[in-house]
């Protein structure tokens, strides 16, 4: 039986490495390893360190009604509560969270192939392991974790992954919000030395449609240190068992940029409709650009001469 | 690395190696959760077992439709009899198999003997004890009860705490007054890390207060926070890649198993609680405002979680939810 197994082994090892090594197709894809430095653009400029987002925009997010609601009546304290102070972000923060990526394979001992892909953590988030082997999903009576769980297969060379079993978590960093049933389908592309990451996120509790988000990453020189660290719950100022919230109507930003920056609040409260360049045309009337910036600090007006126009 | 990846791929394939059964009625599926310990689901009340080597602890029975498939499932898992059947509450879909899955076990009848003192002694003739706090056989006695004597627990302890060791394991049955109803339990299996929470938790509905049986909206949000305190979330590792101490995400964490879905986790419970908090808050808000009670419904109160939790039809409804947080809040601030 042994000599026949590795016989296999070695002509399917041979066989892939003499495609690659004539430049054809490798059933296993692209090489993805190393460390990956986020380029913070695209979808990433609203969720950079330090300004974020405002508490309350949610535009181009296709919430419904019930996403709306929630978002509405969060309170960013929140993450104060002694029982949250420690918890990671959903996997979903790799679309929206500002860090890099660290990427590594695990191999099968014998052939060589790789049985899963694994992006490494970071200090508020959990390593993603993307299963390679053709593994089920859970049962759906099976604990949700930080991590999820992701199968992977690679299409042509993209590698194409899908994540269910997510905890509930956060899709925007405001706190709107993501249940423990949305499920994640990611695209990792790779053209030379940048990776770009494309998400689509399916939400049956809080989207009424798929929303989706880009990240592109840069390969560096500069290993990223993937730990994720031990955390001790300390005292932030929120008692235990207390839970910050606003009561409904009650959200003290809710018509924060209504009033620095005259944008409609039909877009600042999202839905589908917000993510469409027709959706411009429909408020263009009702949108009146301010005549000065107001925000506090002047830094976050993004400088002279750039308001938003709907022409 | 490899090993650690290895014992890592064979813990998830362990937790998701589902066992299905289905046997003309409802189709089981046992989910391991510890070497020893799994979930029933699907015949009513998911059903926690602890399989040892002194026998099998049962928490809750499921309904009486489903007892021959659970007690097959059992005997799938183990040729250890029944000892114990816990009851978490009086509800039909916790208490209905008591009679089936106890005549299916052996209870223990007298102290071990022998020198090693490993004998356990029994008679074929004898069924599991099934054991509950008070409370339950007092509701399953009441006068219209649907509940037959056969049901009744046959061992019931009136203390806030009861603690048995068994299977090499200390077990804590702690009752929880007025939260679901007046009778729950939450048994929590210290070696495994486990916490049953019965029909505290539905992962799918809100949770059923009932008031007409003793619920209460301060005693499922007590409960859920007594849960929170037991339970520990789990921690990560440090590794770096192809490092000895490499792991590919968190480790252990306390399973919490809920009456009706999925495991949960400390957060997932903390998320559950929080709903209750908030939706108890701003219903206290339109109290305070004095709006009635078909105004409050009206203003759909529990609006950001219905998707998640509500139901417009069926035995507990977002209405028959907000109703049970209303009259919480109006009995106790009266």
């Amino acid at each position: 039986m042994w000599p026949r197994i590795s016989a296999a082994i070695v002509v399917v090892a041979a066989t892939s490495a003499l495609m690659v090594a004539q430049g054809l197709p490798n059933p296993e894809g692209l090489e993805l390893s190393g460390s990956w430095a986020a380029r913070n653009f695209t979808d990433a400029i609203g969720n950079m360190p330090g300004g974020g987002p405002r508490p309350v925009d949610y535009m181009g997010i296709p919430l419904n009604d019930a996403g709306r609601a929630w978002s509405l009546i969060y309170s960013q304290s929140q993450i104060s509560m002694p029982e949250r102070i420690c918890d990671y972000y959903a996997p979903t923060y790799i679309a929206i969270g500002p860090m890099g990526l660290r990427i590594w394979p695990e191999s099968e001992l014998l052939t060589g192939s790789t049985t899963a892909w694994v992006i490494g953590g970071w200090a508020d988030f959990v390593p993603i392991t993307i299963w390679m082997d053709g593994r089920p999903h859970p049962s759906k009576y099976a604990a949700h974790e930080k991590s999820g769980f992701t199968t992977g297969v690679w299409e042509d060379d993209v590698l194409v992954t899908y994540t269910t079993h997510m905890e509930a978590g956060a899709i925007r960093r405001n706190g709107v919000p993501s249940s423990d049933e949305a499920t994640m389908t990611a695209r990792f592309s790779r053209h030379d030395d940048i990776l770009t990451l494309t998400a689509r996120i399916d939400d049956p509790i809080y989207l009424t449609e798929p929303y989706y988000l880009t990240r592109s990453f840069a390969l560096t020189r500069a290993p990223l240190n993937p730990a994720t660290h031990p955390c001790t719950v300390t005292n932030e100022g929120v008692e235990a068992e207390r839970v910050p919230h606003y009561n409904p109507g009650e959200h003290p930003f809710l018509d924060e940029l209504v009033k620095l920056y005259g944008i409609p609040q039909e877009a600042v409260l999202g839905g589908a409709e917000t993510a469409l360049p027709e959706f411009r045309k429909k408020i263009k009337d009702k949108y009146v650009r301010p005549s000065r910036c107001v925000s506090v600090p002047a830094s976050t007006c993004g400088g002279p001469g750039t308001y938003p126009s709907l022409d | 690395m490899r090993g650690v990846l290895a014992a890592v791929v064979g813990a998830m394939l362990s937790v998701s190696g589902a066992l299905m059964l289905a046997q003309g009625g409802a189709e089981l599926e046992v989910l391991q959760i510890r070497p020893n310990f799994y979930m029933i689901a699907g015949a009513g009340a998911n059903i926690a077992a602890q399989i040892g080597p002194n026998g099998v602890v049962l928490v809750n029975a499921g309904t009486a439709e489903a007892s021959s498939q659970v007690v097959a499932a059992v005997k799938k898992l183990t040729n250890q009899p029944i000892r114990y059947i816990i009851n978490t509450s009086a509800d039909a879909d916790v208490v209905g198999g008591n009679s089936a899955l106890a005549k299916a076990g052996r209870k223990i009848t007298s102290f071990a003997v022998g020198a090693s003192r490993t004998t356990i002694v029994g008679t074929d003739a004898d069924a599991a004890s099934v054991l509950a706090h008070e409370n339950i056989l007092t509701r399953m006695r009441m006068t219209g009860s649907p509940f037959p004597s056969s049901l009744w627990p046959s061992e019931t302890f009136e203390e806030r705490r009861r603690t048995m060791y068994f299977n090499d394991e200390g077990i804590e049955i702690i009752h929880q007054p007025a939260a679901h109803t007046d009778a729950d339990a939450i048994v929590f299996f210290r070696k495994s890390d486990v916490v049953v929470a019965g029909n505290l938790i539905d992962t799918d509905r809100f949770p059923v207060i009932d008031i007409a049986r003793g619920g209460s909206l301060k005693g499922e949000i007590d409960a859920l926070n007594r849960i929170i305190e037991m339970a520990i979330p789990p921690g990560p590792f440090v590794g770096l890649p192809n490092g000895s101490s490499t792991t590919t995400g968190l480790q252990g964490g306390t399973d919490v198993l809920p009456g009706h879905g999925r495991v949960y986790r400390q957060i997932d419970v903390v998320n559950y609680r929080d709903v209750l908090v908030i939706v108890g808050d701003i219903v206290q808000d339109m109290i305070n405002r004095k709006m009635t009670l078909e105004q409050i419904k009206a203003a759909d109160p529990a609006k950001p979680y219905t998707s998640r939790y509500g139901a417009t039809s069926g035995s507990w409804t977002t209405s028959d939810f907000v109703e049970a947080v209303y009259k919480s809040l109006t009995t106790s601030t009266s």
